[in-house]
């Protein structure tokens, strides 16, 4: 009767350990699900970001800088993403706008300057044909990638957005 | 085994959430081409398509939403879906997504109130 007695305490306290040893694995694992699935939305949110930027750029302007250029414009909703009212906003730790970039290409393949120059108005037109890339670097707080804030964690994402520049669309502005 | 339950519910929210907000932002693509008195239409339909196409993930629970505000040159979509977690059974996701509408002027889009919903 005492041996059956110590049998079952030793398997209870056998179960007990087992569960301290596997509680820290599994809060591990949702953790990591819970980071990874953040993560994955960021990505999502960034992509949109960039692929709507770009689509912007291809469409509005005449000349791919100046004043209401199109790199004006991919500034400007790049901003717009991360202002306090934005539909689904991003918060970065870096500057969303200023460190984009944004890069036309024309049919060729060749790139085409950003600015715009009254003396030279033909050199920095959006090129009809050719495509526009916006690169869009965020530093994601780590406090956003699954609610847990783990000191030292550096996590960059860089998207690319890419638009096809229609050539047949006229183009009033910038 | 709430553990594992815990974790399949996470897995199971972020993908509907995943599928919900790109079938937003397919509506949002696709009003924002459409011409004017389509773009309802346009991206009513678009979302849809993209919600059907992501069933294994979430499903329809209400027709989307668009929106057209043509003074401000802004097209909103809502987009209604809903999964089975096993913890918390029946879960519903909104998911809204926005953009400026391609014939907005370049002077208008520097503002900051054409990229606001």
């Amino acid at each position: 009767m005492l041996r059956h007695h110590c049998h079952r305490n030793q398997a209870g306290s056998g179960t007990a350990i087992g569960v301290a040893i596997l509680f820290p694995v599994l809060m591990l694992v949702i953790v990591s699900l819970s980071m990874l699935s953040e993560s994955g939305r960021v990505d999502q949110t960034l992509q949109n970001i960039a692929n709507r930027s770009a689509r912007v750029a291809s469409l509005c302007c005449h000349y791919t800088g100046g004043p209401n250029g199109a790199e004006e414009v991919v500034r400007a909703s790049l901003a717009a993403a991360e202002g306090a009212v934005a539909v689904n906003r991003i918060r970065c730790r870096n500057d969303l706008a200023g460190e984009s970039r944004i890069a036309f290409e024309d049919v060729a393949g060749n790139d085409v300057a950003i600015g715009y120059d009254p003396a030279t108005p033909k050199a920095f037109v959006v090129p009809p044909g050719g495509k526009v890339s916006v690169l869009v670097t965020c530093r994601v707080p780590p406090e956003f990638l699954g609610g847990f804030g783990f000191p030292g964690l550096d996590v960059r994402r860089t998207v690319v957005g890419v638009a096809v520049i229609d050539p047949y669309r006229s183009r009033l502005g910038g | 085994m709430v553990t594992v339950l815990l974790g399949v519910h996470i897995l199971v929210v972020a993908l509907a959430r995943t599928a919900i907000q790109s079938a937003a932002d397919t509506g949002v693509s696709a009003a924002q081409v459409a011409g004017t008195g389509f773009r309802v239409d346009e991206g009513v339909r678009a979302a849809r398509i993209a919600m059907a196409g992501a069933r294994s993930s979430a499903i329809q629970t209400r027709l989307p939403e668009v929106v057209v505000k043509e003074e401000q040159g802004v097209v909103e979509v809502r987009v209604f879906g809903g999964v089975f977690s096993p913890i918390l059974g029946s879960v519903k996701l909104v998911a809204r997504a926005c953009g400026p509408l391609d014939d907005v002027p370049a002077e208008r889009l520097t503002d900051a109130d054409s990229w606001q919903c």
